[in-house]
């Protein structure tokens, strides 16, 4: 038999809660009813009740480093309940604990869709999302190592996460992690959904029923998603606004300066040029 | 009735790292009905068999505050499941009637919101952990925990406490014990449940909750329910949860993720516990 778990990896803003919609309704065949609240994929992996529930340590009590030694077998017991191929929402970059240990054990992976996004435009949602402004969202994509939800004080609903620069978290799972990712940017998502979401079902394994993706991808449309989260909420949306806000690609062109672009290009050049955000010094927002 | 004979006995002792026969299992436990082990790296492991007996085999380099930490959270949550009494992730304070709790999450804010209640007054029954049965009148009954509150450093400071001269629940935590006037060691009849959930919206909600979503809201905090998934206890619990929707006040109290909104939220529940 073989393991189980799909990771869903991406930098957070880059199409991730996208494809869940779309894999939600694909897997389920309930097309007109997708519940935000109820997505494959989730609860995200750095869930901290999740981890709570299935340690029987309150992760409260715990340091930063015993939460990441017991990170791996929390998803060895998800992989050994479950049944069949499933997806994982992550956030984290991929890494190691203290013990050498990569969090998302090889042995309980069957693959990874590593989901990318012009940070340009990352910039921009994240900015929106976490209600800071463009500097300080592109200080945090620029940053080294950097952490989110690792107040210990005020513990969020999730658990530290390191998520590193956005070059870094891309690296991370797409060169450092051996495991079989599948590359899917957020561009192609809108481009050509039908090829792309595609490869995120074949990513699992399995076969995929082209007619039913196809019926998917229209009841996972932004509007939609939008309408349902206005009607029924959505409880990964921030506390000021909505999750589904714009879901467009190249909206940067119109919120940054060339300096925020400068910024952002100049740290992550190398990664943007290899995944097709950069032609000729330009940075672009899609092919 | 106080009896000669101690209920539970706590000893140092030799632990397996594992156990024969479990039937159910977490990360760092294994568990069956009238057996359950738990394995704290650096601290040590702790066994509890028949609902009144805990073994703890420590670790050399495990400190005595931490040793009684993962004793008095999980093992203690084990140990109440063994004996039939549904433990609640919750905080416990005396109402005029008996008890009430606030139950929720870790980081919901319950023990920042004792915390603040005791400041005004208020009898602590338990922090944490709170455990129920159902007396032979179909009544919730709430049992005295362990009334020392655990609080981060900027919320004991908040509330007027100096940090540097609390006790801390682990060395390599700025998480402190803070103590206030215990309810006594007498069972009470539970009240009202207050449910805590941070929610991604501003205000304050409360929201009383009947039948199922009740249900849910009460089932939901049960302290490692999958310890007793699929036997016998599990059965008893919902009986217990049962009668707390039935006989008490379950209300959902929905107030945004992170946000500062201790005061108003403990003037709304003084004003509902008048």
């Amino acid at each position: 038999v073989s393991a189980p778990i799909v990771w869903l990896a991406s930098y957070p803003k880059s199409g991730n809660t996208w494809i869940r919609a779309v894999l939600t309704s694909y897997l389920r065949g309930a097309p007109h009813d997708i519940d935000l609240n109820d997505l494959e994929g989730g609860p995200i992996a750095s869930a901290r009740h999740t981890f709570d529930e299935l340690c029987g340590l309150d992760s409260a009590d715990l340091t930063r480093e015993e939460i990441d030694v017991y990170r791996p077998a929390m998803y060895e017991v998800m992989a050994a309940e479950r049944e069949g191929p499933f997806w994982l929402k992550v956030h984290d970059a991929y890494r190691l604990n203290a013990r050498g240990k990569p969090i998302f054990p090889a042995e309980v992976t069957r693959g990874a869709v590593y989901i990318i996004r012009n940070p340009l435009d990352v910039v921009v949602s994240w900015a929106h999302h976490r209600a800071i402004s463009i500097d300080a969202s592109i200080e945090a994509l620029n940053q080294h190592d950097h952490d989110v939800d690792s107040s210990l004080s005020h513990p969020s609903r999730q658990l530290p996460q390191r998520l590193g620069s956005w070059s870094q978290h891309v690296r991370s799972w797409v060169d450092d992690s051996g495991l079989p990712v599948v590359v899917v940017r957020y561009e192609d998502m809108h481009a050509n959904p039908h090829a792309t979401f595609t490869r995120v079902v074949e990513a699992a394994g399995m076969a995929v029923d082209a007619d039913r993706l196809a019926d998917a991808i229209r009841s996972a449309a932004f509007s939609r998603l939008q309408e349902r989260e206005r009607a029924h909420g959505f409880s990964e949306a921030p506390a000021h606004g909505r999750f589904f806000r714009q879901g467009q690609v190249g909206s940067w062109r119109a919120c940054l300066t060339p300096a925020h672009v400068r910024a952002i290009a100049g740290a992550h050049q190398s990664v943007m040029a290899r995944f097709g955000y950069v032609t000729g010094g330009e940075p672009l927002a899609d092919r | 009735v106080p009896s000669a004979r101690p209920d539970v006995t706590v000893k140092y002792g030799a632990v397996p790292e594992r156990l024969e026969r479990a039937s159910n299992r977490g990360t760092r436990f294994e568990a069956a009905t009238t057996d359950f082990l738990l394995s704290v790296d650096g601290v040590g492991r702790y066994r509890v068999e028949n609902g009144n007996t805990i073994t703890i085999e420590r670790e050399a380099q495990a400190s005595e505050q931490e040793t009684r930490l993962f004793l008095f959270g999980t093992t203690w949550s084990a140990l109440l499941h063994q004996r039939g009494i549904l433990p609640l992730h919750a905080a416990a304070v005396e109402s005029r009637s008996g008890a009430v709790l606030f139950a929720g999450r870790s980081g919901s804010g319950k023990s920042t919101l004792l915390a603040a209640l005791v400041s005004r007054g208020f009898r602590i029954i338990a922090d944490d952990i709170v455990g129920l049965t159902v007396d032979d009148g179909g009544r919730p009954i709430v049992h005295p925990g362990f009334p020392g509150i655990k609080l981060w450093a900027d919320a004991a400071a908040r509330l007027g406490y100096d940090p540097s001269t609390l006790q801390r629940v682990r060395p390599q935590l700025q998480k402190y014990y803070v103590h206030g006037p215990s309810a006594g060691s007498t069972p009470l009849p539970l009240e009202a449940v207050y449910v805590l959930q941070p929610e991604p919206r501003p205000g304050i909600a409360f929201e009383a909750l009947a039948g199922a979503s009740a249900f849910d809201a009460i089932n939901n905090e049960t302290r490692v329910a999958r310890v007793v998934k699929g036997l016998p206890m599990q059965v008893r619990h919902l009986t217990t949860t049962a009668a707390v929707v039935n006989r008490a006040r379950v209300t959902a109290v929905r107030r945004p993720v992170g946000a500062f909104t201790l005061d108003e939220l403990v003037a709304r529940v003084e004003r509902e516990l008048q």
